[in-house]
């Protein structure tokens, strides 16, 4: 063999060796399984928990974990994007770990691909999706009995009903979207973590059904975890020899139930339903836009298990779907954001016109100083070409380096303006609008509170490059980040939705034939520059403080107030000046958008508004390069009874 | 070179005597204000406005359309006519040839471009900071604005040549030379024009391949064909005037 053939034999085997070496490692001592939603199931259209299970058989290792849904497309009439959920595992040998993800991909048919990758391992794995799903919401029940009770589900109700453990329960409350009722039977709720209960009681404000069945193991009522949802104190149990009442709605064709045992309790919160000599045996309790049910009797165990009346009272009990997804009350997009952009007051924290001025300034003024000693002929000629060449020179070099570092002007400016609304109980839907500009090319990380309901990106134009339309989320302890890169002087635009308190009570009192309007604030902020809008009247209330109230008269419409046919005028809110040109822009073109929903606080309403002086930031981003902006306006709107208008 | 007396009587009167001066100065006084106001002031589009974005691009178009444009009235003998000496009483004392003349005119518009180039350069860099455009991107822009002022210049150096007397004449036709160039080259073929090519090239945009005689021709391929075939047909007619002023 000659010596170039055994070189090149040699350098052969090396560079195989070398290949070999780097392959990764596609390991089968980690087993990657996942669950689709409840037990392989969950509601078309909503977000759903997907658990990714990480068996690791060999040695330690450290990585990624992702999954990744391709959104929009042709049938949203949006580009395509792809949502990244990412959580950073550490993988002991020989261990097992489960993580819980909240996926929401727009359709079925694209399959959701999960991810590990760690240095040296790559698993995949795609989940096809269109087995998975339901047309219809689920019922989840949680119960210990090995005997599940009769829950009979007629055809107005919505199903499928899924059995499942407590360990099952979600930790995010995005994950109940798909779900309409829980209920608990004979459950004990000691190993409910903290989480799981704080995503129940979001689930609850913003539209979710929990039914509490009584059962004989009354113990496992009066247990704290359980007490925070139960509209009832329970005490112990009681015999009944027969339910008239219960049996006048739901048991007319039905054999009458005698001798059983019910849970004795008392009302803390809501309202009995049903009630047999002082016992409450159903009783509601509403929260946000959900509410809770608690029946007393025990349902899995005779004479109860066998009554006929049973599905009538279970058609009540779960009633019809609710609608989880309220319509967005404001308007977001591109064409509000461009005003907000090239208003003055915003234009001033992202371009550098001072220290551009200034630089101008010494520039000319340098130019000047030259001619001036020209035309004096001070200096010779070459000098002064030399001194005009230093000038360009260093205004050239010293503005680049000055503005290419940012020029005082911070990489990017937050902007956030959630309008809460106001619901009962002291609960607000809070759908903050925010936009994220930027000054420079870069990745940043947007956070949110933990229990946000639903985050939506408002889709790029069209023509952007497909590797700016990522968007990662990852959840951090109490706030779930999103990542995503922009470039330079581009945005980008979210809709945040979220549930929370802000107990400020207005109501309508009559006192000698006048109508009163009775404002309380017992939120933690001052509202500041509130007005009311009656009518087609308006007035200004100032500021209402917190922990103070205000009693103002409703006045009756003025023939001024009134349209030819009698009709109140609709209100114009472009009338309604704010010192702060933002504020106004805000509230005219996106929080009362005059395009949609006139009709909701034009007439048979009151409406209030005020803006939240320092709301507690709902989207922040940590990082000192960003100015933050941050707007609260609060509006609740009370419908009159017939009689008042 | 520098002997040249054609060169040194414009080197004195440009630039010891001061008269191209004001030259400048118009360039800095209608740059510096635009570029200052784009900066704030909404413009073009007001729904798509972010006017830092933009600031590089639009300081670009106006530097090159500014330095085009004075390129060919400096080149033009438009400033202080009367203290130039006629190409001809030149050729006439036979101490300067052709070519002399040629080289002289020439490297004095190279050093117009050269010094409006350098009067705006603070600017341009500071918008491209601004804008965050690379320094790459600078560069070319600097470079396609020296090229182009001293393409079309030499126009004027042709009309100079041909037309001595008659300035009117010569005023005109670099006007509608100049109009032509802006607005004609973009309805024949967008990639022709000086501008939307330079615009195209700042926003990474690709241009229209041009299909003739079943072959593709790339955009920017074309673009500097044609420039080329400007420069090259401007100095072929420019020696053929210079020539046939002597032969007159």
């Amino acid at each position: 063999m000659s010596f170039v053939r055994r070189a090149a034999v040699n350098f052969s085997l090396h560079l195989c060796w070398a290949l070999l070496i780097a392959l990764p490692v596609h390991s089968a001592d980690l087993v990657l399984e996942s669950q689709v939603g409840f037990h392989g199931l969950f509601q078309l259209g909503y977000p759903f928990p997907l658990r990714v299970e990480l068996t690791n058989l060999g040695a330690p290792m450290e990585g990624t974990l992702d999954v990744q849904v391709r959104k929009g497309g042709g049938s949203k009439g949006t580009e395509f994007y792809t949502v990244h959920y990412q959580r950073e595992l550490s993988l002991p040998a020989q261990s097992r770990r489960s993580v819980q993800f909240t996926v929401d991909p727009d359709s079925v048919s694209r399959p959701l691909i999960v991810n590990f990758s760690s240095p040296g391992t790559k698993v995949s794995k795609e989940i096809d999706l269109r087995r998975h799903f339901s047309p219809s919401p689920l019922i989840l029940l949680l119960t210990e009995n090995s005997v599940s009770p009769p829950v009979p589900l007629t055809s107005g109700t919505p199903g499928p009903l899924l059995s499942i453990s407590l360990n099952d329960l979600p930790s995010d409350s995005r994950a109940y979207h798909g779900v309409s009722n829980i209920i608990f039977y004979e459950q004990s709720l000691r190993d409910l973590s903290r989480s799981q209960v704080s995503a129940l009681e979001s689930w609850l404000s913003s539209g979710g059904r929990m039914l509490v069945l009584g059962s004989i193991y009354y113990a496992l009522y009066q247990e704290p975890w359980m007490s925070r949802f139960l509209p009832v104190r329970v005490a112990g149990l009681k015999k009944l020899s027969s339910l008239p009442n219960l049996e006048k709605i739901y048991g007319k064709r039905a054999a009458p139930v005698k001798n059983l045992l019910v849970q004795d309790s008392r009302l803390v919160e809501g309202s009995i339903l049903i009630e047999e000599r002082g016992i409450p045996i159903l009783v509601e309790r509403s929260m946000g836009m959900g509410k809770i049910l608690y029946l007393s009797l025990d349902v899995g165990r005779p004479p109860l298990s066998r009554w006929e009346g049973l599905s009538l009272l279970f058609r009540d009990l779960l009633g019809p779907p609710a609608e989880r997804r309220s319509t967005l009350q404001t308007s977001w997009d591109e064409a509000i954001f461009s005003q907000l952009l090239s208003n003055p007051s915003m234009i001033s924290t992202y371009v550098p016109v001072r220290t551009f001025f200034l630089w101008l300034v010494i520039y000319l003024a340098g130019l000047g100083l030259l001619a001036w000693l020209w035309q004096r002929r001070f200096l010779p000629g070459r000098i002064l070409a030399f001194s005009f060449l230093l000038l360009v020179f260093f205004s050239s070099f010293g503005g680049y380096l000055h503005f290419h570092r940012g020029g005082n002007i911070p990489d990017g400016v937050l902007l956030s303006s959630t309008l809460l609304e106001g619901l009962q109980d002291g609960y607000v839907e809070a759908q903050s609008n925010v936009a994220f500009f930027s000054t420079r090319r870069r990745l940043y990380s947007l956070q949110t509170k933990r229990g946000w309901d639903d985050v939506e990106p408002i889709p790029y134009r069209a023509g952007t490059p497909l590797e700016d339309n990522v968007l990662v989320i990852q959840e951090e302890g109490s706030s779930t980040q999103f990542r995503f890169p922009l470039r330079e002087w581009s945005y980008r635009l979210f809709r945040v939705r979220s549930m929370d308190r802000f107990p400020f009570r207005a109501e309508i009192q009559t006192e000698g034939g006048k109508f009163f309007l009775k404002l309380t604030n017992l939120a933690p902020r001052d509202l500041t520059d509130c007005w009311l809008v009656f009518s087609g009247q308006r007035f200004s209330l100032g500021d209402i403080l917190q922990g103070s109230s205000q009693v103002r008269e409703l006045p009756l419409p003025s023939e001024r107030s009134l349209s030819r046919e009698g009709q109140p005028k609709k209100t114009d809110f472009r009338e309604i000046p704010f010192e702060d040109k933002t504020k106004e822009i805000l509230f005219r073109y996106s929080l009362f958008p005059q395009d949609q929903g006139m009709a909701r606080w034009d007439g048979g309403a009151v409406l209030f508004f005020g803006w939240v002086k320092g709301d507690p930031r709902r989207v922040w981003v940590d990082d000192a390069q960003i100015q933050a902006y941050n707007y609260a306006l609060f509006r609740v709107i009370i419908p009159l009874e017939e009689g008042e208008e | 070179m520098i002997r040249n007396p054609v060169l040194r009587e414009g080197i004195e009167i440009y630039l010891i005597e001061g008269h191209g001066f004001s030259v400048y100065f118009y360039i800095l006084l209608l740059l510096a204000p635009f570029e200052f106001l784009t900066l704030f002031l909404p413009s073009l589009d007001p729904q798509t406005w972010v006017g830092p974005a933009n600031l590089f691009k639009l300081t670009s178009v106006v530097t090159l359309v500014l330095a085009v444009y004075f390129s060919l009235r400096i080149a033009n003998q438009e400033f202080v006519p009367w203290r130039f000496l006629p190409l001809k009483r030149w050729l006439q004392q036979g101490d300067v040839a052709v070519s002399d003349i040629a080289l002289a005119q020439g490297a004095l518009l190279c050093l117009h471009g050269l010094v409006f180039l350098l009067v705006s350069s603070p600017l341009l860099v500071w918008a491209g900071a601004i804008a965050r455009v690379s320094a790459v991107s600078i560069v070319f822009t600097l470079s396609c604005i020296l090229f182009y002022s001293v393409t079309y210049g030499v126009w004027a150096l042709v009309a100079a040549a041909l037309w001595e007397r008659r300035i009117e004449n010569r005023q005109v036709f670099i006007r509608s030379f100049f109009l032509a160039v802006v607005f004609l080259s973009a309805l024949l073929y967008l990639p022709l024009n000086p501008v939307a090519f330079l615009l195209a090239q700042l926003e990474g945009k690709e241009m229209a391949p041009l299909l003739l005689w079943g072959w593709r021709w790339s955009a920017p391929l074309v673009h500097f064909l044609f420039q080329f075939f400007l420069l090259g047909s401007a100095l072929f007619l420019y020696r053929w005037a210079l020539r046939r002023g002597v032969s007159l």
